[in-house]
């Protein structure tokens, strides 16, 4: 990958997108796409990306909060998680 | 098939507003019907929906059944295998109460009562769900419904849904003419009804609070009660709905308001004595 598709990948602001609903219980995140009519349950650290996916903060921004939050984890394993669960939010259509 | 000169029977059922009629040239088809479906008291002026069955009991090679409706002239059923008759009509009818009762939740699962708590068995008829309810309503339960549990939002509470056990099987059905051919072979739902006794089965329009919700699976080890977190329950109920795309976020955050109310469990099925035991004991421990 060239180092300037790297940089853009870290510049998106990844969304929310229309449709989905979500239920927070007992620390479980739930996700419901209203148009497909179908649910998933995201683990912790999924959950937190989800709800970084606003449209305003870029990965880049979404890496530096998990690395906030999760001081005693290697950033480059935050950031393969990052880019993993991006990339699959994505392909269910929960993020764009 | 002539079925001008033929007489008629009719019979009517009630699920909530929903209201339809059945017509049949068979006296016996009809209280076979009724047998499954509570009977209107009244005749009812506009049905929402008018099924015609047509019977021919006659033995030969030209002998045919027929399901006509719920709209004039449209064909549901055309069958040689009488005993696809009633399975085809209920599907239908639940159809129907789907599309129709579209401001309540509607969950594949059935609903009983014991001793004032609410139970809520969600699953598919392959789960073991009906057994099940019949074995809990054998040993005491009250009956609200077995197929569709119809649920009161925002109150948290199962309606009554007017329809007896209907415990069903998949079996091979052959014609006595054509069953050395497997082309005619016929892949059939067949249903038997249980009798409810009087005192177990609640009138039309009755509802109850909803206290637990159980998950059955059939399973080759032992029975089994396994706690379902809140957001498990949610996945699974959610699975259990019908899609209908106008209230389905309101269907969405109404089930998760239920989850966090109530107690759910999975409940793995072996032999319906422990089973059911199992279930009687966690009840009893609440």
């Amino acid at each position: 990958m060239c180092p300037d598709s790297n940089y853009n990948r870290f510049m998106q602001s990844p969304r929310v997108t229309e449709g989905i609903s979500y239920q927070e219980l007992d620390g479980e995140l739930v996700i419901f796409d209203r148009t497909k009519h179908k649910v998933f349950n995201l683990n912790r650290i999924a959950s937190l990306i989800f709800f970084f996916c606003d449209g305003e903060h870029t990965s880049k921004d979404i890496l530096s909060e998990l690395m906030q939050i999760f001081k005693d984890v290697e950033p480059a394993v935050l950031e393969e998680d990052l880019e993993k669960t991006l990339k699959i939010l994505k392909k269910n259509g929960i993020v764009s | 098939m002539n079925t001008s000169n033929q007489p008629s029977f009719s019979t009517y059922f009630r699920v909530l507003n929903f209201i339809g009629e059945v017509i049949s040239n068979d006296k016996e088809f009809i209280s076979e019907f009724r047998y499954l479906y509570y009977k209107e008291n009244e005749p009812v002026s506009n049905p929402h929906a008018s099924y015609k069955v047509y019977i021919d009991r006659h033995l030969g090679l030209n002998k045919i059944h027929s399901i006509t409706g719920p709209r004039k002239d449209e064909f549901l059923l055309i069958t040689a295998f009488y005993p696809s008759i009633l399975p085809a009509l209920e599907q239908s009818i639940n159809k129907l109460v789907i599309q129709k009762l579209d401001t309540y939740c509607l969950v594949e699962s059935g609903f009983i009562t014991y001793d004032g708590l609410g139970l809520l068995i969600v699953g598919g008829y392959e789960t073991g769900r009906n057994l099940l309810i019949k074995t809990l309503v054998e040993r005491g339960c009250i009956y609200y419904g077995d197929a569709i549990s119809i649920l009161d939002m925002p109150r948290y509470e199962a309606i009554h849904f007017p329809k007896s056990i209907a415990v069903e099987s998949l079996s091979n059905k052959f014609t006595k003419f054509r069953g050395r051919n497997p082309a005619f072979r016929e892949r059939n739902r067949t249903s038997s009804y249980y009798v409810l006794p009087a005192e177990r089965a609640k009138t039309i329009k009755a509802c109850h609070r909803i206290d637990f919700v159980f998950f059955p699976k059939k399973v080759s080890g032992s029975p089994a009660l396994t706690y379902v977190t809140p957001a498990d329950a949610l996945m699974r109920l959610m699975e259990s709905t019908f899609d209908r795309r106008q209230n389905s976020e309101k269907q969405f955050d109404y089930l998760a308001g239920l989850v966090r109310k109530v107690q759910s469990f999975c409940i793995s099925i072996k032999g319906l004595k422990k089973t059911t035991d199992l279930i009687f004991q966690q009840l009893r421990a609440d």
